[in-house]
Formats: C-alpha cells, structure tokens, sequence
C-alpha cells in the first residue's frame, strides 16, 4: 500500500512539474514552443495540422501569418513568417506567440496579472518601452487605461543584425492582461 | 512697517513663480528657451549676441554646438542652419532648476519619471559603452519621453538611477 502510494505522489509530483514547466515563458519561448521552430515541428508538438492559407500567396514575398491553436490546454496565437532556405523555397517559421492564459509565469513569476512595476524591476537591465494603447505592428488600439511595455534583449534594443528577442506585455490599469513573446531571426533554421 | 511686510512677501513670492517658471522643463524646451526658435530670438532671451563659429563660415556644416548662460544656468544648444535661417536644434543641462511642472528633474529617478509621464511614450534605454564590442554600462540608463511616437522628447540621462543631465531634443524616425 506505501509502495503504490509512493509511486501515485511521484506521478502526481511529475504530471504537475511537466504541467509547471510547460507554462514558464522567457523571451525565446513558451514551454517547449519555441520561436524559431518551423511549421513541421510546431505541428508535431501541437499534434495537429496547422493551416495557414495567407502562406501560399505566392505575390508577397515576405509574408506572415496566424494561427489560434491550443498548446498544453493554452490558447495561443501563433504568429508564422516566411523563412527562405533556398531561392523560391521557404518554410513557415514560428516568429510570435500569444496568450493570456493566468497559468503562463516566467521563472520569476511575471504573467497576467502582474504590476507594471514589478516588470520594470524584473527587467531592470533591458531596453524597456512604455506605450498608450495596444501597439501591434500594424495598429494602435487606444483606450482608457491601455499601455503596452515592450521588453527587448540586446538584439532587438542594438538591431545590429543578430536575432532580436522581445516580450510584448498588454496592460490594462497597470496589471498585465496578455502578453507576446515575438522574433526577428536570421539566417535558416 | 506691518502694512510693509505683506507687500514685500507677496512681492517676493510673485517673484518666485516668474522664476521657477523660467526653468520649467517640457518637451519643447526649458521656460523661454524653446526647439525650432530661430537665432534672432535665442539671441534675445539669452541678451547677448551669439558668436558662430562654424555655420555660415564653412559652407558645408550646417550644425553647431554653443554653450551659453540662460537665466544664470548653463545650457548647451544646438543649432541647425535651415533654408532661411538658423534655428534651435537642441538644449542640454545640468542645473537641478531646471524640473517639469511636476517636479522631475537633476535628482530624480526612473520610476518618478515613469509615474510622472504617464500616457507618454517612454524608452528606458541602457547604455551601451566600447566600440569595438559594447557592452552595457552597470552604471548609466537613459530615459527617452516623448507625447506622441515621434516629435520633441526630453532625454533623461541617469547615473545610478539618478538623473544627472537633460536633454530636449526632436526626435523623429529617419528611416520613414
């Protein structure tokens, strides 16, 4: 009876630390999610076929898109660009990911919910940007309350050609609502 | 003697106000002393006639740094000759007088910065020092505040979490 009760704990006790670190975050990745991956391996890890039909439009040359998928019971949105190996050849590389799942935490515990001041303490040594609204690359969203703090690694704060790590929080009233993990990557992978 | 003395304190304290706000620091400058002012008006505010060293002399530069006294502070500022005329470029100083309506200033640090500029856009930018491989500074930070995405923005240079020296400056993206 001692030795099946054991053998429960140690299930339970690796269930919930494969479930803990699936949801940590750092600015290369979410769990095993990581940017940089192709669509092959992201569909492998997500068990599922992802379709991205603005990818086959053959008249844009970089071109980008998105997928809503879930990752670990995580709805994500997951951010694709074009990544050329060859002349006319490319793979859809994993360059953005999304969320506001409550249970995704860097090691240090910043996630949905957290203060702004605890993200500029956290990231005291970064390139660290404060904006009104919601800042995407394409739009701006205003409204009461709304602020975006982008945290950027030497990559991204340098743009010295090197790849570019930055981790977008979306705040409403101060305290984090979701937040990005997005990539600017270079060469092939 | 006592009808005197309410005179002479509302006199002084009248005169305090014109004082503070000839120091006040925004993103279009400090008190009088404003970015795009042209030089006939700079000369001015500052009540002496400014010697050029370089622009107007050598055809091709078309910027210059003077360093002058404004209201007793050192300032530094940056001229940039435009088509028709020479005008401020950018202002730079040490002197704690210098605050923004709010208070921030020579002294402050990043968070009052941050609490103070709330809806503006705000870089928390770390130094970078070395050519050949930077390497950032344990010691330096800026802090870049703008209203809009682009425009005139107060740079804040900071040692130890401490402001040290200002800047005001415009600030617009050349890529686009």
């Amino acid at each position: 009876m001692k030795r099946i009760c054991l053998i429960v704990l140690i299930a339970a006790a690796s269930c919930t630390s494969a479930q803990n670190k699936e949801q940590v975050f750092s600015m290369n990745g979410l769990g095993s999610l990581k940017l940089g991956l192709s669509q092959a391996e992201v569909e492998k890890l997500l068990n599922e076929k992802i379709v991205l039909p603005n990818s086959l439009d053959t008249n844009s040359h970089f071109y980008q898109d998105t997928a809503r998928l879930k990752y670990k019971d995580i709805d994500v949105q997951l951010e694709f660009d074009r990544n050329y190996y060859a002349p006319y050849k490319f793979r859809m590389r994993l360059i953005g990911i999304r969320t506001s799942c409550t249970l995704c935490k860097t090691a240090s515990g910043i996630g949905v919910g957290t203060d702004r001041s605890k993200i500029l303490t956290e990231f005291d040594k970064y390139h660290v940007r404060i904006q009104p609204g919601y800042v995407t690359y394409y739009e701006t969203e205003k409204g009461e309350g709304k602020s975006t703090v982008s945290v950027m690694d030497d990559g991204a704060s340098l743009q010295d050609g090197s790849d570019a790590y930055t981790t977008v929080f979306y705040l409403l009233n101060r305290k984090v609502v979701s937040f990005e993990l997005k990539a600017k990557l270079t060469g092939d992978r | 003697m006592k009808k005197i003395l309410p005179f002479l304190f509302m006199l002084m304290a009248t005169t305090a106000v014109a004082q503070n706000k000839d120091y006040i620091l925004s993103t279009d400058g400090i008190g009088a002393l404003k970015l795009g002012m042209p030089l006939t008006e700079l000369e001015k505010i500052l009540q002496t006639k400014v010697k050029l060293k370089v622009i107007n002399i050598d055809p091709v530069v078309l910027v210059e740094t003077i360093k002058a006294k404004y209201k007793g502070i050192d300032v530094e500022i940056d001229l940039w000759k435009r088509q028709d005329y020479i005008a401020v470029d950018g202002i730079r100083t040490r002197s704690p007088l210098c605050k923004t309506a709010s208070g921030i200033g020579i002294g402050s640090n990043k968070l009052q910065i941050i609490n103070a500029f709330e809806g503006y856009n705000i870089d928390i930018l770390p130094v970078y020092e070395g050519e050949d491989k930077p390497v950032k500074s344990k010691t330096k930070t800026m802090i870049n505040v703008k209203e809009e995405a682009e425009g005139y923005a107060i740079l804040f240079h900071l040692l130890n979490n401490k402001v040290v020296s200002i800047e005001i400056f415009p600030d617009y993206d050349d890529e686009e």
